[in-house]
């Protein structure tokens, strides 16, 4: 009965029945996955880890543009921790959102 | 082997749903206002006894990558043995039972049973484990001793991967305008994945993964002759067993996810007046949430009430308004509100305290989607789609609060070529909304030519082209072409535009009684571009990402040899996946190698022993290769740590022999 015969009455609560863990709520939420799963992950496959539309930084760098390090240029992926292995995620390891008391930059 | 999906296979793969969708197999069928006095009754035959097929598989698996794990079904390495079955069975009375296993004592295998009586009763339960393999040699120097993660001077290799063990279990009654069922499902996952702490360098660890799900629904169904209405009701409570992650020198450096529960209670119908269809649902849901915090300086409470009630209705209405005109609408609303506490927590920065205090954002979420469709059949063989579609959404403490997607279709179906079935689709879509503003909540500091792209203007067009042929009766053909375009023309900063576009082949030729051959190749293309700034200001670097697919596959089936008793195959497959990406600044800098290919070979020769004995011997052979320029060894830099390069270069291969039996 939902748009592309999902068999929950949303995308996110489809993708919340094998992924319970993200369902939340939680303290600290990161607004775009809270709003649609879809908004960074493509569930029919992409070249990334993860089904990411793109992976990090671009993927994050196309959100976040402040006066600080989100703005820098990474020119290669593997030399540091801004492209290198999990790129942004190294940092920001809770990308779906924390329940750590100080956890609002989704960091811990 | 055949295995078609009962309930509680799509149960276990799809996880339970909290409403069955209307059933209109042929035994729901309304007949009142059949004539049936010209109809005959020819005596059914029925199948009494078992029928079916058990089999046994032998053979070797070599593998030297555990990733090889994900093709085969396995992570065994050398001598394995497996079991399927695909058994039914049923008495006089019409009383069935089934039973199925896949690839029993594998890492991804199920096991099936039911049991009842068509239109009476029905009992299912089954087991499934379902394995995905990411890398045999991630590597770490952190030790797991409860929630603390202690250092060792050497690094040690581990497993990333992850295991979902489920159980479900489900029963239906029926009793004539009545229907009941009530489903339980349990899954605990377990393993590890790929995460990262700060320590305060980031530092990749593999995170402990071990959490069970338990969901249980119930629901009643009541049908008549022109509708049909569901009540039910789904619970889901996720538990959490992995624990909050400490250094021995420092606290609290990461929370495991919460344990939650979400409930949904579900009311839907479905109404048919002469050519009118009618459905409708309406859910109310409440998601909750409250764990215990971790418990530090600057945190006022000791569990968090994160609550969030949801509602979600749907209503549509589809109507032959003559023999050549249908017309249809939907109405979609889905509301999220956050009803959770909002309190001040102090905030780290770096690694140490200070006096920064932030409030947690309750953020609500309402979705109203509006649906216009007709349908007109222009004359034999040609028929004309044409549709409007708007999406509104409304969320608070955004940067834009209020978005809206107006969407216009249209499509040509073409029937009146022999052999010919031609699809048009045209789509064109426009992203418009409030005034974007600058967060003050969450980004005080965002560049304010910054335009996300899921809240931006954006304009969307998209065509796809379908051609289905059968030139011969033995020879189809099917291709297909889509381009699709966003311009986020409004977008300074961020995600300016992307392209999304491929082609499809596919043979299918049947080319003699005992022989048919399929072959299909597709390709696909996904660009963008985005524009950021170093500066703070306008654009001044920018960054473009190609993506490609290439899928080739190639595939014999030739039966009847030696006198029917022998049957050999072979197939296949060859994909590959690319991704550049180019950096301009000064100059344009391209990114190293980012991509994948794979090659699956699988030959097989079947023989029948007999009418109901058959040997069959297979061949697999898988050849995977994937680099990815952004690992990094465990210490190649001073500034983080990472779990090593997790790239793959293997071939691995399989021979089974598996003996069959047909009952």
């Amino acid at each position: 009965m939902t748009e592309s015969a999902l068999n929950k009455p949303s995308i996110n609560d489809t993708c919340y029945s094998c992924h319970a863990e993200k369902r939340g709520p939680v303290l600290w939420e990161h607004a775009p996955v809270t709003e649609n799963c879809v908004t960074c992950h493509n569930p029919h496959g992409s070249v990334n880890e993860s089904m990411l539309t793109h992976r990090a930084p671009q993927l994050c760098q196309q959100c976040h543009a402040d006066d600080g390090h989100a703005s820098r240029v990474v020119q290669q992926p593997g030399v540091d921790a801004f492209g290198g292995g999990k790129s942004c995620l190294n940092c920001h390891s809770q990308i779906h959102g924390s329940n750590h008391p100080a956890g609002s930059t989704l960091q811990r | 082997m055949n295995f078609k999906l009962n309930i509680i296979t799509a149960s276990l793969l799809l996880a339970s749903a909290p409403v069955l969708s209307a059933n209109f197999a042929v035994s729901q069928a309304n007949i009142t206002q059949v004539d049936q006095q010209n109809y005959q009754c020819k005596r059914c035959e029925v199948n009494s006894g078992y029928r079916g097929n058990v089999s046994v598989a032998a053979g070797y698996i070599e593998s030297d990558d555990v990733h090889a794990a994900n093709a085969f079904g396995t992570d065994q390495d050398g001598f394995v043995a497996t079991a399927n079955a695909d058994v039914q069975y049923q008495n006089a009375d019409g009383y069935q039972a089934k039973f199925q296993t896949h690839q029993l004592g594998y890492e991804n295998s199920f096991a099936l049973m039911s049991a009842g009586k068509p239109g009476l009763f029905n009992i299912d339960a089954g087991y499934q484990l379902i394995t995905t393999y990411q890398s045999g040699d991630a590597q770490s120097n952190l030790y797991y001793d409860q929630g603390t993660l202690v250092g060792s001077t050497l690094p040690y290799a581990f497993e990333l991967s992850q295991q979902r063990e489920k159980m479900a279990l489900q029963a239906e009654v029926q009793h004539d305008m009545y229907q009941g069922y009530v489903q339980f499902d349990t899954e605990d996952k377990s393993g590890y994945t790929s995460s990262s702490v700060m320590n305060p360098s980031p530092v990749n660890i593999g995170l402990v993964v071990d959490s069970t799900t338990d969901s249980f629904t119930a629901g009643a169904i009541v049908n008549g002759a022109n509708w049909l209405t569901e009540l039910s009701y789904f619970v889901s409570q996720y538990d959490n067993n992995s624990q909050d992650l400490s250094f021995t020198y420092l606290d609290d450096v990461y929370a495991a996810a919460p344990d939650n529960e979400a409930h949904q209670v579900s009311l839907s119908g479905q109404y048919q007046l002469d050519s009118t269809v009618m459905s409708g649902r309406f859910i109310v849901g409440r998601m909750i949430q409250d764990d215990d915090l971790i418990s530090m300086n600057g945190n006022p409470i000791q569990n968090w009430d994160g609550e969030v009630d949801t509602t979600d209705a749907t209503l549509k209405v589809s109507s032959m308004l003559s023999n050549r005109l249908r017309v249809g609408g939907s109405y979609d609303y889905s509301n999220r509100e956050n009803n959770s506490s909002v309190f001040e927590f102090q905030q780290y920065t770096f690694n140490d305290l200070n006096d920064t205090f932030k409030e947690n954002i309750a953020t609500d979420i309402e979705r109203a989607t509006y649906k216009l469709n007709a349908k007109y059949r222009i004359s034999q063989g040609y028929r004309l789609q044409a549709g409007y579609d708007r999406e509104e959404i409304d969320r608070s403490y955004s940067v834009r609060e209020e978005t809206h997607d107006d969407t216009l279709w249209g499509k040509l179906s073409i029937r009146a070529i022999d052999n010919v079935i031609i699809d048009i689709k045209a789509e064109h879509s426009n992203r418009d909304g409030s005034t974007y503003q600058t967060d003050e909540l969450t980004s005080s500091e965002e560049n304010a030519l910054m335009r996300k792209y899921y809240l931006a203007n954006r304009t969307r067009n998209n065509v796809e082209l379908s051609i289905n042929h059968t030139p011969l009766n033995w020879l189809g053909v099917d291709i297909s072409a889509h381009y699709a375009k966003d311009d986020y023309d409004d977008t300074v900063i961020g995600l300016t535009e992307s392209e999304d576009y491929g082609v499809n082949l596919n043979l299918n030729a049947t080319v003699s009684k005992h022989v048919s051959l399929y072959g299909f190749a597709s390709q696909q293309w996904i660009n963008s571009a985005q524009a950021s700034s170093q500066s703070y200001s306008t654009a001044d670097w920018y960054t473009d990402v190609e993506d490609e697919f290439i899928n080739i596959g190639t595939g014999i089936h030739y039966g009847g040899l030696l006198q029917n008793k022998l049957t050999l195959g072979a197939d296949y497959l060859f994909s590959n996946s690319n991704s550049d990406t180019y950096i301009t600044s000064t100059g344009t800098t391209p990114y190293g190698d980012y991509y994948s290919y794979n090659h699956s070979v699988n030959m097989y020769a079947n023989y029948n022993l007999s009418n109901e004995m058959a040997l069959k011997l297979t061949y697999r052979y898988e050849r995977y290769y994937d680099t990815d320029d952004a690992q990094m060894s465990l210490d190649e830099t001073t500034s983080f740590i990472t779990l090593g390069e997790l790239n793959h270069n293997y071939s691995a291969h399989q021979v089974m022999l598996n003996f069959s039996y047909l009952l």
